[in-house]
């Protein structure tokens, strides 16, 4: 259990007040909850993302009045619908279904593509959020037949996105079956050479046609089939270098071009000879670039508490925030998911030096040097223990 | 439609057809002719024809024994053995048949034009069958009537071995009476392609692992395993169907242990082939130990001693 209120209010700093004060008039303007609240279970951090869980509450109204009066720093909710939410140990819950959840996070850190910024790095945000739309359009709406009002897509308030998908059918799903949807999505065990064979057609050696997806293909066949369709009608001499494919190989490619892309539609992946170390290249590619990366354990652990859609994120104080997936593309966390007074400001002492890029400002910050921010600035950077109040 | 109920005893139909069999069917002497029948269905030999309802009972008494039993790769043997002659039987059935059964087992399967069947995503889900190689689109998988067979031999396989609805508190002594004579007579599974298990595999703890591990032990129990075959120089290919096993044999709990688990471990030992078989961390972890008995302890004791 956290320690009592009034006791831990008389331990805070000035920038931990600022931050409590701010969570609280948050709260009172803005009262999230999340659907069947009453068969949920709840979790709260004070401290850290769940400093304690098992608690319900029998009416949105008891769970307002609890989040006005303890100002959490973290709210988080069950998956899982349960009989008795509240009950210990989970086995006396009376579960009954979960939602379908995925969390995406991954660490765009070490992306070459960009210099990354400990602050707050925009670049990577992007890339998670390019992550999520691929999650939500190829996978839950074209694969997996989710319709768009059956999933709701959330900010989680810090590096990634959450999506959940409710219905009735994904709500009775095993945690094995939860976990053959994450085997199908991250695509790790996909054994390649099972989607091209050899057909042997008469007695010699070379009597036989390599036999691939065709446009007909579904699944993984069908992305596979995409991703070397795509490539062998559009690559150029910089294209086949990319892939290591000889400049031989390469001109007799574009030679034969629509032939071997005709003969591909059909599922015939053999009208060039020699071609295996191709097909093999663009069917590793292809699987980089359709597979993803999620957090396995959030989606089939079916007892797992996740951040509520639209309360703040204690380590940034930003909102995780529901984002409507036609309006995903143009979502930016440090611009879109702010919470507090855009107008006020803030004296605060840095402890670290470099920029950051918030409310469409860039703030260059220096170690031990006082600066005036805007307020959404000054609560990130106590959240995150990189300044103080002054 | 008796027919139908005895050769798919599984199915709903199949327990329509049971619902009315009471503890009369539980005479000493049924439950002996249904377990000699176990025994034909899964070495394959012919029975003599019996009518549907006796077929029909013949499956529930061989499930119980099999509970009784308490040995997942018996189980694993019958359910498939069941599953392949209902398949057979199907390609003997009038067409109406396998839309029947299907339906039983995917009830949302649709005729459609281009591949014959369609299934919800949901429905594939819970018959047991993997996802990553599935002809998947927009919710919907499509099969040809081959495929569905196949699709249906998993799923009747893993029906008829899940024999958690088997309450073996209910059932007389005479059920487990039967069960001990009968263990013996069960096949033994050749499990494995030409193997013989070595030095490290035949040590009683590795055996008492082989057995299946509780919760809390079963990575570690899949990680002695994996070792013992490493050094007994088992192909990685019976290593990985010993996996299976282990996983079969080990406690479900509240959180199911699967054979992927178990085959990962197997898998990551095999690219580290290197590491050492301890006797302490067998200890350490809580796994099943006979130290007194066993020949290693008793090699690693003189050797330390000379």
């Amino acid at each position: 259990m956290p320690e009592p209120l009034a006791e831990s209010q008389q331990h805070d700093s000035l920038g931990r007040q600022l931050v409590r004060s701010r969570f609280r008039s948050f709260y009172a303007r803005s009262q999230p909850y999340p659907a069947e609240l009453v068969r949920r279970e709840f979790g709260f951090g004070f401290t850290k993302k769940i400093d304690y869980r098992h608690k319900s509450f029998s009416s949105r109204n008891d769970f307002t009045d609890y989040l006005l009066l303890e100002i959490p720093f973290f709210v988080s909710y069950s998956t899982a619908l349960y009989e008795k939410p509240s009950a210990t140990p989970m086995n006396r819950k009376g579960y009954l279904g979960a939602d379908l959840v995925f969390d995406l996070d991954t660490s765009y850190e070490k992306d070459g593509e960009h210099e990354h910024n400990p602050i707050l790095c925009p670049h990577c945000l992007e890339r998670v959020k390019e992550d999520c739309i691929r999650l939500a359009e190829d996978f839950l709406l074209n694969d997996f037949g989710v319709s768009e009002n059956e999933l709701t897509i959330n900010y989680s308030g810090s590096k990634g996105y959450h999506l959940h998908v409710q219905n009735q059918a994904v709500r009775q799903l095993s945690a094995e079956a939860r976990k053959q949807l994450l085997s199908y999505i991250t695509a790790t065990e996909l054994d390649l050479t099972r989607f091209l064979r050899k057909e042997q057609f008469g007695q010699r050696k070379d009597d036989y046609v390599i036999r691939g997806p065709s446009w007909q293909a579904r699944g993984w066949a069908k992305k596979l089939f995409t991703t070397a369709h795509s490539f062998i009608e559009k690559a150029e001499a910089k294209e086949f270098k990319e892939e290591h494919i000889s400049s031989q190989r390469a001109k007799k490619i574009t030679e034969n071009r629509a032939i071997i892309l005709n003969k591909m539609n059909e599922g015939n992946w053999d009208a060039l000879r020699g071609m295996d170390s191709v097909w093999e290249k663009l069917l590793r590619k292809a699987v980089v670039l359709q597979s993803l990366e999620v957090d396995k354990a959030v989606t089939y652990d079916l007892h797992r508490l996740i951040r509520l859609e639209d309360s703040l994120h204690g380590d940034t104080g930003f909102v995780a925030k529901k984002i409507p997936l036609n309006q995903l593309h143009d979502f930016k966390p440090h611009e879109h998911a702010l919470a507090f007074d855009e107008k006020q400001t803030h004296w605060i002492k840095s402890n670290v030096t470099g920029t950051l890029e918030i409310q469409g400002q860039k703030i260059e910050l220096t170690e031990g040097k006082l600066i005036e921010v805007p307020e959404n600035a000054a609560i990130y950077l106590l959240c995150k223990q990189k300044a103080e109040l002054k | 439609m008796d027919d139908f109920a005895a050769d798919y005893p599984f199915s709903s139909k199949g327990k329509e057809l049971l619902k009315n069999i009471g503890k009369e069917a539980l005479t000493p002497q049924r439950v002996e002719t249904a377990g000699q029948r176990m025994l034909d269905s899964m070495t394959g030999s012919r029975t003599t024809s019996t009518g549907a309802r006796e077929r029909a009972v013949d499956y529930v008494l061989a499930r119980i024994l099999l509970a009784a039993i308490g040995r997942p790769s018996a189980t694993r043997k019958y359910a498939a053995a069941i599953a392949k002659q209902a398949v057979e039987k199907l390609v003997e059935s009038p067409e109406a048949y396998l839309e029947t059964l299907a339906k039983d087992f995917l009830p949302s399967i649709r005729p459609t034009e281009a591949s014959n069947y369609s299934v919800s995503l949901a429905d594939y889900l819970t018959s047991g069958n993997p996802l990553l190689y599935a002809p998947l689109e927009k919710g919907q998988l499509f099969f040809t009537r081959a495929e569905l067979a196949e699709l249906l031999y998993n799923a009747i396989k893993n029906r008829v071995g899940d024999l958690s609805s088997v309450s073996l508190k209910t059932l007389p002594p005479m059920v487990f009476e039967a069960a001990k004579q009968l263990e013996p007579r069960l096949p033994k599974e050749k499990l494995l392609s030409g193997f013989k298990s070595g030095k490290y595999l035949e040590l009683p703890c590795i055996k008492a692992v082989r057995a299946g591990a509780a919760e809390g032990r079963r990575y570690y129990g899949s990680m002695a395993l994996a070792i013992a075959c490493v050094k007994d120089g088992v192909p990685k290919e019976d290593a990985l169907k010993l996996a299976f096993e282990y996983a079969e044999n080990s406690a479900k709990g509240s959180s199911p242990y699967t054979a992927r688990e178990a085959m990962q471990t197997i898998d990551w030992v095999y690219r580290n082939p290197s590491i050492g078989f301890s006797c302490t961390k067998i200890r350490e972890q809580g796994l099943p130990t006979e130290c007194g008995n066993c020949p290693l302890a008793n090699e690693r004791k003189r050797e330390r001693n000379a």
